[in-house]
């Protein structure tokens, strides 16, 4: 609901900017944020509520780490050159194949307490 | 349920890679801290060299790179991730959560935000030296032209991975508010800080993805020309910017406000006053404070001027309505004056000058008047300086005994509490006359008759310099002599007060309080729920 409030609020905003005022960036920044907002509170009414209690997720992610190493290489290589761009590029795909790992490990967790075990 | 993999050098690797909301926050915090420190290494050069009109340490040149990183910093290193990192840490505390939704997002926005002060920094290591166009970066100032070299790349480049993090974090935040809550935590129920951070949330999402855009377009427009060559190219850049700079005040405000409220209604020992109508009047803040962007832009004579005026002083409603409800929580409370109190009652107070003097530039004729002057660099200072971070500190020495365990010392924290309550007056309260007499900010240089106030606010300078030794020094103190704290050190309301001090892995191992309204632990104390909830008893959210 206050995401939905928002949206409106601020599509209000956008439609008197659109009526009233000459320039068209403005209306058109306040209708964009409009509809995004209105699209998260749609995903969020949508969705499934999640299982209460905690999840099997791991004390420590390396991958995410190489992710952000990744996103930072490819990022500044963009102007510092190709090299940066490549070398990001596959500690990217390191990282998101260490990511994949970490989501078969936490499915096969689930699986095990739901058949009455404990996750390792 | 144990977590999946634990290894026996677990606690190396989770100095690292731990993806516990707790731990992703304090490092988040300390990183925050650590470019606080440089911004305000930064802020003391400024104010040494315009102790005395004419050239004392630094040239033009460098004066402009050394107040552009120190904006940069505060802003895009310091106080963003350091409200949103607030939330990291206890919103999932507040709704009763086990962790935080989206874990692994919470520690990657951490390494970027780590990135983007290594990557903006570096600029200093680079033959042009760093960005040097201002935080704003308005082109053409910002084009390959005027601001030639690396440096100005790699504050490009720092800021969008700074933007990220922020966006990673109120994912975070906003998805365990909606997602995450225990049963019965209904959203009328929520604490007053987590609602502070749904705001904050909202404004994130919504405005940071302009700021990645105009980024984008400054780097094509320094790589290749021709992005902002058309009539309004500028203004249109201005518009990117302003959509996200004047809403990311905002997300710099509200988490101090709904830390302040907490503050304010344990250290008076009554409920917090007005809830229903702080939670509207906070939706109503969130959507104008989306609305008034291009107040900054009234001297452009490029934007509807009534319509951005009328929106920003209608702000006053919504910000009239929260300080009532702050002001309510305090009329017959029994007040402890304690450290966090003080703080709490500082950022009432000083937010209040910055947020008078904001309605002077949302005023056009006014505006005009003082655009571009140091009344302006007045205005935000005593906003973010002297409202937001004494915010902060009231949430610092409020949260600090749940987060280590400890109490911090309370002589130490009033010694703090002056001596930065007179630095932050005596350094931005000049610049108010300074700006109303015609002194342009961003200057080396002035003239003579501007000396004694200049002089005044380098002296608060450093004494604001001195309070944040004396700050330190209480951490330290606090964490090499550790006096225990216990779970609950002030009697507070809220759910992150029901579990050990700092909590568990996954935050409560004892069961939860019934929750019947925003303020379950005082339920519990008192016995019953507060007539005020009583529809939210009901379920009506």
């Amino acid at each position: 609901m206050p995401l939905l409030g928002y949206a409106l609020l601020i599509g209000a905003a956008a439609a008197v900017q659109w009526v009233w005022s000459p320039y068209r960036l403005p209306a058109a920044l306040l209708g964009g944020a409009a509809v995004l907002m209105a699209l998260i509170a749609a995903a969020v009414a949508l969705a499934a509520p999640p299982a209460p209690g905690p999840r099997p997720i791991p004390d420590y992610s390396f991958s995410v780490v190489a992710v952000a190493f990744a996103l930072c290489t490819i990022l500044v290589g963009a102007y510092l050159g190709l090299y940066l761009i490549l070398l990001g590029g596959a500690l990217l795909l390191l990282g998101i194949g260490g990511l994949i790992r970490e989501a078969r490990a936490e499915r096969r967790a689930l699986a095990r307490v739901r058949g009455g075990g404990d996750a390792p | 349920m144990s977590t999946v993999a634990a290894r026996p050098d677990a606690r190396l690797l989770a100095a690292v890679a731990g993806t516990d909301h707790k731990r992703v926050a304090v490092r988040i915090i300390l990183t925050a801290f650590f470019f606080f420190i440089a911004g305000g290494l930064l802020a003391l050069l400024i104010r040494t060299e315009l102790y005395s009109p004419g050239s004392q340490l630094v040239g033009q040149q460098s004066y402009n790179a050394i107040f552009t990183m120190h904006g940069s910093t505060m802003i895009y290193l310091f106080l963003v991730p350091l409200a949103l990192a607030m939330g990291v840490y206890l919103v999932p505390l507040q709704v009763g959560a086990p962790e935080i939704a989206l874990p692994r997002l919470a520690l990657l926005a951490w390494w970027l935000e780590v990135g983007a002060g290594i990557t903006m920094y570096l600029g200093w290591f680079t033959k042009s030296g760093p960005g040097s166009a201002g935080w704003t970066a308005f082109d053409p100032l910002s084009n390959s032209t005027n601001t030639p070299g690396d440096g100005m790349y790699l504050w490009i480049f720092g800021v969008v991975l700074a933007t990220v993090a922020g966006l990673l974090m109120a994912a975070c935040v906003l998805a365990t508010i909606v997602g995450r809550r225990t049963p019965g935590m209904t959203m009328l129920r929520m604490p007053v800080f987590t609602w502070s951070m749904l705001a904050t949330c909202i404004l994130v999402i919504v405005s940071f993805p302009a700021l990645l855009a105009a980024m984008a377009l400054l780097f094509a427009e320094r790589e290749w020309g021709g992005v902002f060559d058309s009539a309004g190219g500028a203004i249109t850049y201005q518009h990117l910017f302003w959509f996200y700079g004047h809403p990311v005040v905002y997300v710099m405000f509200f988490p101090f406000v709904g830390a302040v409220g907490e503050v304010l209604a344990t250290f008076a020992r009554k409920r917090f006053f007005g809830y229903r109508a702080h939670v509207v009047a906070l939706l109503l803040f969130t959507a104008l404070s989306t609305s008034v962007w291009a107040h900054h832009m009234f001297t452009t004579g490029q934007v509807t001027v009534k319509y951005f005026s009328l929106t920003s002083t209608a702000l006053v409603v919504p910000a009239g309505i929260e300080y009532l409800d702050l002001l309510g929580t305090l009329w017959g409370g029994r007040i402890r004056l304690a450290v966090p109190m003080a703080f709490a009652v500082g950022f009432v107070l000083q937010f209040l000058i910055g947020g008078l003097s904001g309605v002077f530039l949302g005023s056009p004729p006014l505006d005009n008047q003082v655009h571009n002057s140091y009344f302006v660099v007045g205005h935000f200072h005593y906003t973010l300086f002297a409202g937001s971070l004494f915010g902060f500190y009231a949430a610092f020495y409020y949260w600090w005994p749940k987060v280590t365990g400890c109490h911090l010392r309370t002589r130490l924290g009033w010694l703090h509490f002056w001596l930065l309550a007179v630095g932050a007056n005596l350094t931005f309260f000049p610049m108010f006359l300074l700006g109303y007499d015609g002194m342009p900010r961003r200057v080396a240089d002035y003239a003579h008759r501007y000396t004694t106030l200049n002089r005044m606010a380098t002296a608060g300078a450093f004494t604001i310099a001195v309070a944040t030794v004396v700050w330190i020094l209480n951490m330290a103190v606090s964490l090499r002599r550790r006096q225990g704290a216990g779970g609950d050190p002030w009697e507070g309301h809220t759910l992150e007060w029901a579990t050990a001090s700092p909590p568990p892995r996954h935050n409560f191992e004892a069961a939860l309080p019934p929750i019947r309204s925003y303020a379950p632990l005082l339920d519990a104390r008192h016995g019953e729920a507060a007539p005020v909830e009583a529809g939210a008893a009901r379920g009506r959210t």
